[in-house]
């Protein structure tokens, strides 16, 4: 377990305060693996190669399941769906695969046209002579124009 | 998104669109409240029974339930009428429809559980696109330095692309075949799928964005049972790894200056933004 900093219960703050120099300090004195606690648990850092490992792992680690630990996901999706209730997501991941992944061709080109026009109605002309146009938070505007597709048109 | 999704049609009601928009708001407000509490014991509790009963997203799914319910039927009508004249029906091509198509293949229940399946398909790509979209401009803005190669190499692609079809025009004009469609002049300077693989700078850039901005420790992953790993490591079932995502981003194979923002860097690498890997984990590392 890295050593903590006195005073502190977990690594989070320091982690947050600089990640490189966190990890930098923990790889000269642990080597490559080595056990952190963040948010409110234990966890082992793993580097390199062995990413590898767990990636390509199915049966013996699960995303999923870290993930369902910190989020508890799984109800509010079984909730949206009724059919499928499949905690590694299986049917979600077969839908992208077989419905839109062999598709993007076909749909990159609407998209690209709508986007265009989303963008004329978000920005319209506004040359960098007459001082260009201030988008404060530029999230907003383009969570509009992904989102929709034809409300402009 | 929503006309490849939904088509046209029912994209067009603006309730539909606030859905889009307002579903990955909503599944914000859910996050954070596992069992390995940030927030407080309580509020956690809450949320998680709450979001269990009363899911924010059903008021959604809703909306999209009533807005495709019509034209859902109108398109079965068309396809009706059709299979009778002995015509082959037009299918809509959207995700929607392709999902109605393999209904059984899926197992899907009914209207209201596609929709569901939809706005899932939804949430994972709506907020992912805008959060992509969002860091290229942010690196755009901050180093401005590299917008004119960019805006250059765009145009350039496109000019490239703008003569070829005028040759392929004027052959077929000296030959007098008509011209298709698709060689419209109009179209000469779409951002087709081709146009878009032969920026490669645009590509590096956004890869680039990517490598540099990923947070450190990602990808959280929990033991199903006890392994051990090629460095001698025990996992016991139950524990959760963490990937140290700067050993593969930040390590010297990126190339020079790996902690510096180098929009060129994969450029002529064959290294394209989408393509994951052991030295590209943004989205994990892809099969």
């Amino acid at each position: 377990m890295a050593s903590l900093r006195p005073g502190e219960s977990s690594h989070d703050r320091e982690y947050n305060e600089d990640q490189d120099a966190f990890l930098q300090r923990c790889e000269d004195a642990y080597g490559s693996t080595f056990n952190i606690i963040l948010l409110n648990k234990t966890l082992t850092v793993v580097s390199g190669p062995q990413i590898r490992e767990v990636f390509l792992n199915d049966d013996g680690f699960s995303s999923v399941e870290a993930f369902e630990e910190l989020q508890n996901l799984i109800a509010f999706f079984n909730t949206m769906r009724k059919s499928n209730w499949d905690m590694d997501h299986k049917t979600v991941h077969a839908l992208v695969k077989d419905q839109i992944t062999p598709n993007l061709t076909l749909f990159t080109p609407r998209i690209v046209e709508q986007l265009e026009k989303n963008l004329e109605h978000e920005l319209g002309n506004c040359p960098a002579e007459d001082g260009g146009k201030l988008i404060e938070d530029p999230l907003v505007p383009l969570h509009e124009m992904v989102a929709s597709a034809s409300t402009y048109s | 998104m929503a006309s490849v999704f939904v088509g046209q049609e029912i994209a067009k009601s603006r309730k539909v669109i606030d859905a889009f928009i307002n579903a990955t708001a909503d599944f914000g407000k859910m996050l954070g409240s596992g069992k390995a509490p940030r927030a407080s014991f309580w509020d956690s509790f809450l949320k998680r029974a709450n979001f269990k009963v009363l899911n924010p997203l059903q008021i959604h799914i809703q909306t999209l339930v009533e807005a495709s319910s019509p034209v859902i039927l109108e398109r079965r009508r068309q396809e009706a009428e059709a299979a009778e004249n002995g015509i082959e029906y037009e299918r809509p091509d959207d995700i929607l429809q392709r999902l109605l198509d393999s209904f059984d293949k899926y197992g899907f229940i009914d209207l209201e559980d596609v929709c569901g399946h939809l706005l899932i398909l939804v949430l994972a790509s709506v907020h992912t696109t805008t959060d992509a979209a969002t860091a290229m401009l942010y690196y755009m803005a901050a180093f401005p330095e590299y917008m004119e190669t960019l805006h250059k190499e765009q145009q350039d692609v496109l000019d490239a692309i703008q003569q070829e079809r005028e040759k392929k025009r004027e052959e077929l004009k000296r030959k007098g075949e008509s011209i298709s469609e698709e060689l419209d002049p109009a179209h000469d300077r779409d951002l087709s799928p081709a146009a878009i693989k032969k920026m490669v700078h645009m590509d590096s850039f956004l890869r680039e964005t990517f490598r540099f901005r990923t947070e450190r420790l990602t990808h959280v992953h929990r033991a199903r049972r006890t392994e051990t790993l090629s460095n001698g490591v025990v996992i016991p079932k139950g524990h959760s790894v963490i990937i140290n995502i700067k050993s593969a981003h930040q390590s010297p194979e990126q190339g020079d200056e790996v902690m510096e923002f180098r929009p060129w860097r994969f450029v002529g690498k064959s290294k394209a933004a989408i393509k994951a890997g052991a030295d590209f984990l943004p989205f994990g590392i892809g099969r």
